[in-house]
């Protein structure tokens, strides 16, 4: 296997006195899609604060595409090509549909993503691109801040709590919408409470709990009990292993 | 007839009040500082146009060629260099800050210039006006300010509505942490909407220097106008801003017909009534 897109190595990071996350080893490779899953409070929100440099840490930490981005300034590490989509779609609310997606658009990279490809991808914004984001029903400003990072033709984007407080039927379409994105040839972090519907779609997966990967792998390489028990940190005893 | 020309000034000197104050709410709105030396700018730009004048012998008016840009890049050096290394950690350090610059800029002046009041002359502009009605003569030089003043700002709706440094402005003031994941660079963009205060200031500088006497005690005053017309627009609404310092020109205009002592108190009372009554302002769009 090539060298990974995103490498992290040892990753400690924190909140001032409080340390959210204690050593986290993980790689992305190019195309790849990872489920990031864990408990709340498990440090899945810091490392991807992190990743992205809204969090500080030492530079060696994380490395994208080879390079050292630890600690960068968070504008300079999504001009390199990472993006988010943060829990709770934090839209711009003086921004329109539209200009929510242009801004996501200055200064992007090269790549297949557009006005118009998110707006194929999710119809209804075409419709609603006058509005002010926050006027949308919350599947619909999910979908603003997926094509908001979109726009900037990210090498990486990075889901955080893609679904949550969302209905059913909305975590339907938005999933619906994945493989178009993935097909880009984009690589996925995906952070997700539903732990079937996560492994479903990712190629690897990581449980973080209590600030350390507790297990990772390909998601047939583990039984339920042992996907259980690193989620929660229960001693539950594993059969043949 | 008295009256009604009372309240035409009123109206006319109001626009040079929205200046004061457009550029007061725009760093307001983008970084939720209240530049307590922005009446002190305002001045300090008064003092650059009276040295770009004597030097270049250019009309007053004109010497905004040199001014705008002079005070656009000076407003974005304080930026970069004093204020955004204490923006973000508490509210109250940057605001001392500014407290600190307007404190050096008086007494800059009062070194440089002296405490003799000064006054730029923009020639026979100032004495032409038009009869509109009889008794009612409309000056030139106020009817050029109400009107630049309204292009300005008309300008400014344009800047932030129309185009991309006016979404970094709006989408900083959204949600600063995720605005930075759009490449925007924070100290750049706040930068920016000084510079562009600057820009503003140094207009309405030339303008306060055509009009009044100025020394290096007039800022503070200038900055409690500009403030009072901002709340009275409500705070992030340009054209709101515009009819704040319309209603506190016109409100000091009426004052000064009833007693001249009324004039200023006139205007602090209507901006104490506008609190009280709504307590956001006449236009707010800003929550």
């Amino acid at each position: 296997m090539s060298e990974p897109l995103l490498s992290i190595r040892g990753l400690k990071a924190g909140y001032g006195d409080f340390q959210a996350l204690f050593g986290i080893d993980l790689d992305v490779p190019a195309g790849e899609t990872l489920a990031l899953i864990g408990a709340n409070g498990a440090g899945k929100s810091t490392l991807l604060r992190a990743v992205t440099g809204l969090v500080s840490c030492r530079p060696e930490m994380v490395c994208f595409d080879g390079r050292a981005i630890g600690g960068m300034r968070p504008d300079r590490i999504a001009a390199l090509g990472i993006g988010l989509v943060p829990e709770g779609r934090r839209l711009f609310r003086s921004l329109s549909v539209e200009e929510n997606l242009v801004i996501g658009g200055e200064r992007a990279l090269a790549g297949p993503w557009s006005l118009e490809r998110v707006y194929g991808l999710f119809p209804i914004l075409r419709e609603k691109r006058r509005n002010p984001g926050m006027a949308l029903s919350g599947g619909q400003q999910q979908m603003v801040a997926i094509g908001r990072a979109l726009m900037a033709n990210p090498r990486l984007i990075m889901f955080d709590e893609i679904s949550l407080g969302l209905a059913p039927v909305v975590i339907r379409d938005i999933y619906a919408a994945l493989p178009t994105i993935v097909a880009t040839g984009v690589s996925v972090v995906l952070v997700e409470q539903d732990v079937t519907r996560a492994l479903s779609v990712a190629q690897r997966f990581a449980c973080i709990q209590e600030g350390r990967v507790s297990l990772a792998g390909q998601p047939g390489e583990h039984d339920r009990a042992a996907i259980t028990a690193a989620y929660f940190g229960t001693d539950v005893k594993s059969g043949a292993h | 007839m008295e009256w009604v020309n009372a309240i035409v000034q009123g109206i006319l000197i109001g626009g040079l009040y929205a200046l004061f104050a457009a550029g007061l709410s725009l760093i307001f709105g983008v970084m939720r500082l209240v530049n307590i030396a922005h009446g002190d700018m305002i001045v300090a730009a008064a003092y650059v146009a009276l040295v770009v004048v004597q030097a270049t012998g250019l009309h007053p008016l004109a010497s905004a060629v040199i001014v705008v840009p002079l005070m656009a890049a000076l407003g974005y050096a304080m930026q970069r260099l004093l204020l955004n290394p204490t923006i973000g950690k508490d509210l109250l350090s940057p605001l001392l800050v500014t407290f600190g610059i307007s404190v050096i800029l008086q007494n800059g002046l009062l070194v440089a210039f002296t405490a003799d009041s000064h006054r730029l002359a923009a020639g026979s502009i100032e004495t032409a006006s038009i009869q509109v009605a009889p008794g009612l003569a409309l000056g030139v030089l106020p009817l050029v300010m109400f009107a630049a003043s309204v292009l300005i700002i008309f300008g400014l709706e344009l800047i932030f509505y129309r185009t991309s440094l006016g979404r970094a402005f709006r989408a900083t003031s959204d949600d600063p942490e995720i605005a930075q994941l759009m490449k925007l660079d924070r100290n750049h963009v706040f930068g920016m909407a000084m510079a562009l205060s600057a820009a503003i200031v140094a207009i309405a500088g030339i303008f306060l220097a055509i009009r009044t006497n100025f020394d290096p005690s007039a800022g503070p005053a200038r900055l409690i106008f500009g403030f009072e017309a901002v709340i009275i627009g409500g705070l992030g609404n340009l054209w709101g801003t515009l009819a704040g310092g319309i209603a506190l020109g016109v409100a000091q205009a009426i004052g000064a017909q009833i007693s001249p002592g009324w004039q200023i108190l006139a205007g602090h009372l209507v901006f104490f009534l506008v609190l009280a009554v709504r307590p956001r302002g006449l236009f707010p769009r800003m929550d």
